[in-house]
């Protein structure tokens, strides 16, 4: 046995290994996926853009043996490409924007479903029509900034 | 190739949210977990507050604001950059500018949260109906403007992208052109930061001498046109409006008839202009 099918082999004992215990990908849905990874303080956006990059990097050896890219490969990449990723057309776009909102929107509803290990600072992000800042502009920013972190530690504080 | 980045976005968050017509944008921040707080400042009009991988935060708007219109745009243009990708990672995004600018091209990002809050408050859906309904009028426009809750300038901009008809928009500061906005079939280059030429609608509002008209009037084309290529006695029709908060003028102008001159090189060999340089236009 060479070394090449001995690593597919063991692929292939593992896929059945964790078929067995954690069921097979058909039996649980994306969004469930999402919220366990999430409870579990993974974020799956972190690890479909590690994956993805790694692919890419497989995929660049293809591409600059001008080989074409093998089926799996092809659909991996095109199925992580990450959505910061730039879309090549409109189509794209709007399907990248659409999965963002409803990732957004979906946050939006349920506020206190974040995991995070140190408490975050509010502070400005964005200014529309800034001129320079009176200390009463500033005032007035961090209390909006207070009362927010006066939110957030709320639930969580208790 | 640049694509309606904030456009598209707008629209995806108006399907999301399965809004229908116009857009209470305090309802979407509302919605998003965003506080709108109205605040008594001067060193900005509207600030974002949030925190990285929270899904909540606040929306400061200057309170001072005197249109409500502005005071929506801003609460729009918010949003927007809270849900653009790409606006999270920069730590101040900022604009300085004046009332009812829209000249900040180069900023990509202020322009994709200006395209967002313009597709939010004024959706296509909504508005390029009422736009062919009628012809060009600055009537269309502030009635749009009201019904969206929207500025005027905002409206005014979103009816050059969605009105069917070969029309402009030029505010003015001080006699001068600040910025204009051309529908596509509006073919002519408009200066900015020229003088307005005396015997324009424009000017006389200025200097006082004239009252805003009901509808557009016929002007001589080339008091705000490239007269090279006019024909001769060509006009347009411009209606303009004084903006007293705003010490500004915005003009409407519609090309309502032919104006240009047969150009000579239409006819001419392909072989003489063999990269089609003739069929490049520059406009705003």
């Amino acid at each position: 046995m060479n070394k090449k099918s001995n690593i597919e082999d063991r692929r292939s004992r593992l896929n059945k290994l964790s078929e067995a215990v954690f069921g097979g990908p058909e039996q649980i849905s994306r969004e469930e996926a999402r919220e366990l990874l999430r409870s579990a303080g993974i974020d799956a956006d972190t690890i479909a853009d590690a994956v993805y990059a790694r692919l890419y990097k497989q995929a660049q050896e293809y591409w600059m043996a001008q080989k074409p890219l093998p089926p799996l490969l092809k659909k991996a990449i095109e199925d992580l490409r990450p959505s910061t990723a730039s879309p090549r057309n409109e189509k794209e776009m709007a399907t990248q924007a659409k999965a963002r909102i409803e990732r957004v929107v979906g946050q939006s509803r349920h506020p206190d479903a974040w995991i995070q290990s140190t408490t975050p600072a509010f502070r400005p992000s964005a200014y529309r029509g800034k001129k320079k800042l009176s200390t009463k502009d500033e005032s007035a920013l961090d209390e909006i900034a207070k009362r927010l972190s006066d939110k957030l530690k709320g639930p969580q504080g208790s | 190739m640049k694509l309606p980045t904030g456009q598209i976005y707008a629209k995806a968050m108006l399907d999301e949210l399965g809004v229908v017509g116009v857009t209470d944008v305090r309802d979407v921040a509302a919605q998003l977990e965003l506080e709108v707080s109205e605040v008594e400042v001067d060193g900005f009009d509207g600030a974002l507050i949030r925190a990285e991988g929270v899904s909540f935060g606040a929306i400061a708007v200057r309170r001072g604001i005197l249109e409500e219109g502005r005071k929506n745009f801003t609460i729009a243009h918010e949003i927007g950059h809270y849900v653009l990708p790409g606006h999270d990672k920069c730590d101040e995004v900022c604009l300085d500018s004046d009332v009812g600018n829209w000249s900040d091209a180069g900023k990509q990002l202020e322009r994709e949260a200006d395209e967002f809050a313009a597709e939010l408050l004024i959706p296509t859906s909504y508005a390029r109906p009422r736009f062919s309904e009628t012809t060009p009028s600055l009537q269309t426009i502030s009635a749009l403007a009201a019904d969206c809750r929207a500025s005027l300038s905002a409206t005014a901009w979103r009816y050059c992208d969605l009105a069917p008809y070969a029309c402009a928009i030029v505010w003015s500061k001080e006699s001068r052109i600040a910025w204009s906005r051309a529908s596509a079939e509006f073919d002519f280059f408009i200066e900015w930061g020229k003088y307005l030429e005396k015997g324009t609608f424009a000017r006389d509002l200025f200097e006082g001498c004239k009252t805003e008209g009901d509808s557009p009037s016929p002007v001589r084309a080339d008091l705000w046109l490239d007269s090279r290529r006019l024909n001769e006695g060509a006009e347009i029709y411009e209606q303009s409006m004084f903006l007293r908060n705003y010490r500004s003028v915005l003009s409407l102008l519609w090309i309502k008839e032919p104006i240009s001159k047969q150009d000579d090189t239409e006819d001419l060999l392909p072989e003489l202009d063999p990269f089609g340089l003739d069929s490049v236009k520059r406009r705003h």
